[in-house]
């Protein structure tokens, strides 16, 4: 698997010292699935996370491992050991639906723009989770963001001014960031869209978002 | 700034008001290979076969460590730090079939859900009474509370990593691993911009990553 947009070492990081939430969350995920650069720097990530921690001194606790043993056997607590996805077989559809937990054949798809469908699994301010579909040469419109986006793509590809985003790239975009993604011309493009705030349009769209307010 | 990244950090300042590194030369204790390999066969047995023989050996290598941080990294009082390492330990119990040795040593997993813990704690603690943030800004500006602090956490090596790098990469990696901050709500904090914040985070990475023993 050939992956050449990766998120910036900051949101490794996050991952690493678990402050994604959800959405971005899933975002990282799936992109570290397939990208074994980005899982080294997140054994970095995580090795330096523990250095931060590792160098405590020793204390004696109370607490003894059999006490854990008996109390884990009293609930009856075990998670068996799941089988791991070979290397680059991972699905990443099947990744975010499992991640997100949704159902594929269940979703409330809705028409956007030309050639666009959006299904939305989770619409708060802080942080919104889209799915989008994108037939073969589609342009999403024109926008900026109100804060953090990061889009996983799924299926497909798309093209910004400068870039092309094939399956497990992540684009990443703010505020400061105006785009127009366009589904590449050979196939449909899923992808996996989480943001803080609210798109906002640019162009004739932007000024319908600011007379009907959506 | 919050806390145990205040205490940290200002430690880390007062040493070197002019906010040069430290070029104190500081001995990194290198967790030898050997021994990160064996927590981590340890760990997949436990995975494997829920093995007692092994989780108690894990605990008995790990588990000190861990209550030390959540005490005197954390500021835990020892009833919330016995509380946590149960949780914790538990999880490693139950849990350890999720590990995935690809990803990380045994030792980063159990430090990791250490962290984890101890960031819910405190969360749910300022939530719910503030009690996390009183207790430190109450005694934040006193010059007592930062001499004992000091005192507790000298000698402690992490402050002496920390000290190597420049104080505002040692700040932002504190409130990401130890406070569970992430980098926009860090940004948000200190008032800095995003790009502000995410390149000191990679420059403090890439000075972490030479002082760290051991392969990647
Ligand atoms: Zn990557």
């Amino acid at each position: 698997m050939n992956i050449g947009q990766h998120p910036d070492l900051a949101w490794l990081v996050d991952y690493s010292a678990g402050t994604l939430t959800r959405g971005f969350g899933a975002v990282i995920g799936g992109h570290l699935e397939l990208c074994a650069e980005c899982r080294a720097q997140l054994r970095l990530a995580d090795r330096l996370g523990s250095r931060l921690v590792d160098d405590a001194p020793a204390l004696t606790p109370r607490l003894q491992p059999a006490t854990i043993r008996a109390a884990a056997a009293a609930s009856g607590a075990y998670t068996s050991r799941p089988l791991a996805a070979p290397e680059n077989q991972t699905n990443l559809r099947d990744y975010v639906a499992a991640k997100l937990g949704f159902d594929w054949q269940a979703l409330d798809w809705r028409s956007g723009t030309a050639g666009l469908r959006i299904a939305r699994l989770q619409d708060r301010d802080d942080e919104r989770i889209w799915l989008l579909h994108g037939d073969a040469g589609a342009a999403m419109p024109k926008h900026t963001h109100g804060g953090a986006e990061l889009t996983l793509i799924l299926h497909g590809a798309y093209r910004t001014k400068d870039q092309r985003y094939g399956v497990g790239d992540v684009d990443e975009n703010d505020e400061a960031i105006t785009h127009q993604p366009v589904v590449t011309a050979d196939s449909d493009c899923v992808s996996l869209l989480v943001f803080e705030g609210r798109l906002k349009y640019t162009g004739t769209l932007g000024l319908a978002q600011r007379v009907l307010k959506f | 700034m919050t806390a145990i990244a205040l205490q940290l950090f200002k430690f880390a300042i007062n040493r070197e008001p002019a906010g040069r590194v430290s070029l104190t030369p500081v001995t990194i204790k290198a967790v030898t290979a050997d021994r990160i390999e064996f927590e981590t066969a340890l760990l997949l047995r436990i995975g494997a076969t829920q093995d007692a023989a092994a989780f108690d050996a894990l605990f008995n290598a790990l588990a000190k460590k861990v209550y030390g941080y959540l005490i005197r990294s954390g500021g835990c009082t020892s009833a919330d730090g016995e509380n946590l390492l149960q949780d914790i330990w538990l999880t490693v119990w139950t849990k350890a079939g999720l590990f995935d040795p690809t990803r990380a040593s045994a030792r980063t997993w159990v430090f990791a859900l250490a962290r984890h813990a101890l960031i819910d704690l405190k969360r749910a603690q300022s939530r719910e009474h503030g009690v996390f943030e009183t207790h430190f800004a109450e005694h934040a500006d006193t010059a007592g509370m930062d001499e004992h602090y000091a005192e507790r956490v000298d000698g402690d090596k992490t402050v002496a990593v920390l000290q190597q790098l420049a104080p505002e990469q040692a700040q932002v990696l504190v409130m990401a691993y130890v406070e569970g901050k992430s980098h926009r709500e860090i940004a948000r904090e200190l008032g800095l911009p995003i790009g502000t914040v995410k390149s000191r985070l990679r420059l403090g990475f890439a000075r972490m990553r030479t002082l760290l023993p051991g392969p990647a």
